[in-house]
């Protein structure tokens, strides 16, 4: 059921998208589990100009939903859904739906997730990109947000690609109070791990990315909640990430992942410049 | 020598004619409308109209290409694009750079102006799409409408929009799934003075809502400054069906004032909206715009009376444009659809009716030579 389920979702974002795909420039692409650029669970600096537009899908299972985020909360497979835009070369937008049918009477849609990608640095022989991760305050449940720093170095050898992460989370979260008409003052400070002991992205966390072919790799992270690895895959002319790994060796997740360029024409003019 | 002379004239106006006629043709099959030449000057003045586009630039660089195969290699064309039956301004062919329009020009245009002769008649499909997230007993409440309808322009500027709505699935709200009318509207559209432009549209809009909308703006494509305002009398409308349509009184008034500026940086904008909206709260909104070309994707906040919220809006063409067209009809999907997703639910926090066509800050947005002339590099 569930594989049918996730065939049936896989099958419609191919589809749906299938035209712009094929518009789309070749692009390079590991994004973990929110869409964004990254491994399995950790956002990374990387940054990949000319596919500015990004949908996502990926499965949690219910055992780890709480050790990545909704902590405190009934444990239920999550499917992330996420769209995300690169607004200008230094500015990336990300928005999420967190659905967990298995609840979905309980708690509705699930909880919804807004934040930006901003790059500090941009990588050089020596330094390596620096990105600042943003979740702007406004939920009242902000379970999801996190705000971080982190630098990535590619490094190229002659038995493929590599790429180190480092970064730190906040284990700060602004949460704000039930009073609207006060929004600014409705907001407050609170330590993550009071808030739902909640210890995903709060402190030091990294990992590694090794790509021994062009199309394959795997990575290893720590998110200072939990340590994971996988393998991934790019596909068609790399406009296709699948990504599948294991939460501590326990649990099986995977996430996929359809990347494109928004510089495109029109039909018809591209059909007449091409004749 | 005399007669020669004359031969010589004749022979002039009769290769230009005939050079004039087959590019308008030309023009005119690969589905642009109203082409109107001038070509008594050393600049040529080619007035035109696609509607398949949603940007200009792609509009002039598509005429480009078909008049490049007319042209001499030094010869320059100066531009005119429509918007809704109205000349905008010049923009030269090689640079996109700008020029406002001159009396002899809008004598020239108003004289050759066909707006029943020089259209086809063009059926536009769309999409409508409203969705709200939240429900425990149903967190995705949609509704999606297919529309298909037309615009008519009866005199300059002044274009009759209807068309029929298909609902295809509801569970957002009671409207009735029976087919009925889609949004329609008199519009007119005007240039005031160059820069100044106006749009008055008087009909059924979507959201329930009817009556009288007013949009100016005053911003030069030149420049990167502009303001306006929107404001409206409107009243609900339900339907259900083609023959049963209640009206409430039209006594809602909302007024919103803008200021938009084009930051120089990676076609980014920021406008800034004051106002009453259309549930009648007082506040604010600031909108961040990017302009991709064909796609154009928004973050806002808004600030009012009813609350706090926040979201993000796109912009894009519907795949594939052009359907089929012959010299007297057009089949086409949507230039533009636009979508606005708002973080709150049911609270009207700063909300805005859509009109069933561009509102004009949208459009003039894609005139901006910066804009355009960024995607020529």
């Amino acid at each position: 059921m569930l594989f049918k389920n996730l065939l049936f979702k896989f099958n419609f974002k191919t589809a749906g998208f299938l035209f712009l795909v094929l518009m789309s420039s070749n692009v390079f692409a590991q994004n973990n589990f929110l869409g964004k650029p990254g491994y399995m669970t950790i956002p990374t600096a990387d940054w990949r100009d000319g596919h500015e537009l990004g949908f996502s899908y990926a499965f949690i299972p219910g055992e780890y939903s709480d050790d990545t985020f909704s902590p405190g909360a009934q444990e239920a497979d999550v499917d992330v859904y996420s769209v995300r835009v690169a607004l200008t070369s230094f500015m990336e937008v990300n928005f999420g739906v967190f659905y967990r049918s298995e609840i979905a009477d309980e708690i509705g849609v699930g909880d919804r997730q807004l934040d930006f990608r901003f790059r500090l640095l941009k990588e050089s022989e020596y330094l390596p990109t620096i990105v600042l991760g943003w979740t702007p305050p406004g939920s009242r449940s902000p379970v999801i947000s996190h705000d971080y720093l982190v630098a990535t170095k590619n490094i190229k050898s002659s038995i493929g690609k590599f790429q180190l992460s480092l970064g730190y989370g906040s284990p700060y979260v602004l949460v704000r109070g039930g009073d609207d008409n006060n929004f600014w003052k409705s907001l407050s400070f609170e330590e993550k791990e009071n808030f739902g002991n909640n210890h995903y992205l709060t402190g030091v966390y990294g990992g590694v990315s090794y790509e021994p072919l062009s199309f394959l790799g795997a990575s290893i992270e720590y998110n200072t909640s939990t340590i994971n690895a996988g393998v991934y895959a790019k596909l068609w002319d790399e406009h296709i990430m699948l990504q599948a790994y294991t939460f501590e060796g326990k649990e099986i997740a995977f996430n996929v992942n359809l990347q494109f360029s928004l510089n495109f024409l029109p039909r018809s003019l591209r059909r007449y410049e091409k004749k | 020598m005399r007669r020669n002379r004359t031969l010589f004239i004749l022979f002039f106006l009769i290769s230009s004619l005939a050079f004039a006629q087959e590019l308008k043709e030309a023009l005119y099959d690969e589905g642009f409308e109203n082409v109107i030449v001038d070509d008594k000057n050393d600049t040529i003045k080619i007035f035109f109209e696609l509607r398949e586009f949603r940007s200009p630039y792609h509009s002039m660089r598509f005429a480009n290409d078909i008049a490049s195969n007319f042209l001499g290699e030094n010869q320059t064309i100066e531009w005119i694009p429509l918007h809704h039956n109205v000349p905008v301004g010049k923009y030269s062919s090689d640079s996109y750079s700008f020029n406002t329009l001159s009396s002899s020009d809008l004598e020239f245009y108003n004289r050759n102006n066909k707006p029943f002769k020089n259209y086809r008649w063009n059926i536009r499909v769309r999409p409508f799409v409203a969705a709200r997230f939240g429900y425990y007993s149903n967190p995705f409440e949609t509704v999606f409408d297919g529309i298909i309808d037309t615009r008519v322009y009866l005199a300059k500027g002044l274009s009759a929009q209807t068309g029929i709505t298909i609902p295809i699935q509801n569970s957002l709200n009671n409207t009735s799934m029976s087919p009925r009318m889609a949004p329609s509207i008199l519009t007119y559209f005007t240039q005031i003075k160059p820069g100044h432009f106006a749009n008055v549209s008087f009909g059924t809009y979507h959201n329930d809502k009817y009556g009288l909308d007013v949009q100016y703006r005053y911003g030069l494509p030149s420049k990167n400054w502009s303001v306006g305002f929107e404001a409206g009398l409107t009243g609900f409308y339900y339907q259900d069906g083609f023959n049963d349509i209640t009206f409430s009184n039209m006594s809602m008034i909302h007024f919103i004032a803008d200021i938009e500026y084009h930051l120089p940086i990676e076609n980014l904008n920021v406008r800034a909206s004051v106002g009453r909206f259309i549930y009648e709260d007082f506040g604010g909104r600031v909108d961040l715009i990017k302009q991709f070309g064909l796609v154009d994707v928004g973050l806002f906040g808004t600030y009012t009376q009813n609350g706090a919220t926040g979201g993000f809006q796109f912009a894009i063409p519907i795949f594939p444009g052009n359907i089929f067209k012959t010299k007297k009809i057009q089949l086409r999907t949507t230039e533009e659809f636009r979508w606005e997703y708002t973080y709150n639910n049911e609270d009207r926090v700063g909300l805005k009716y859509r009109i069933g066509a561009a509102r004009l800050v949208d459009v003039l947005r894609q005139y901006r030579v910066d804009f355009i002339q960024s995607l020529k590099e």
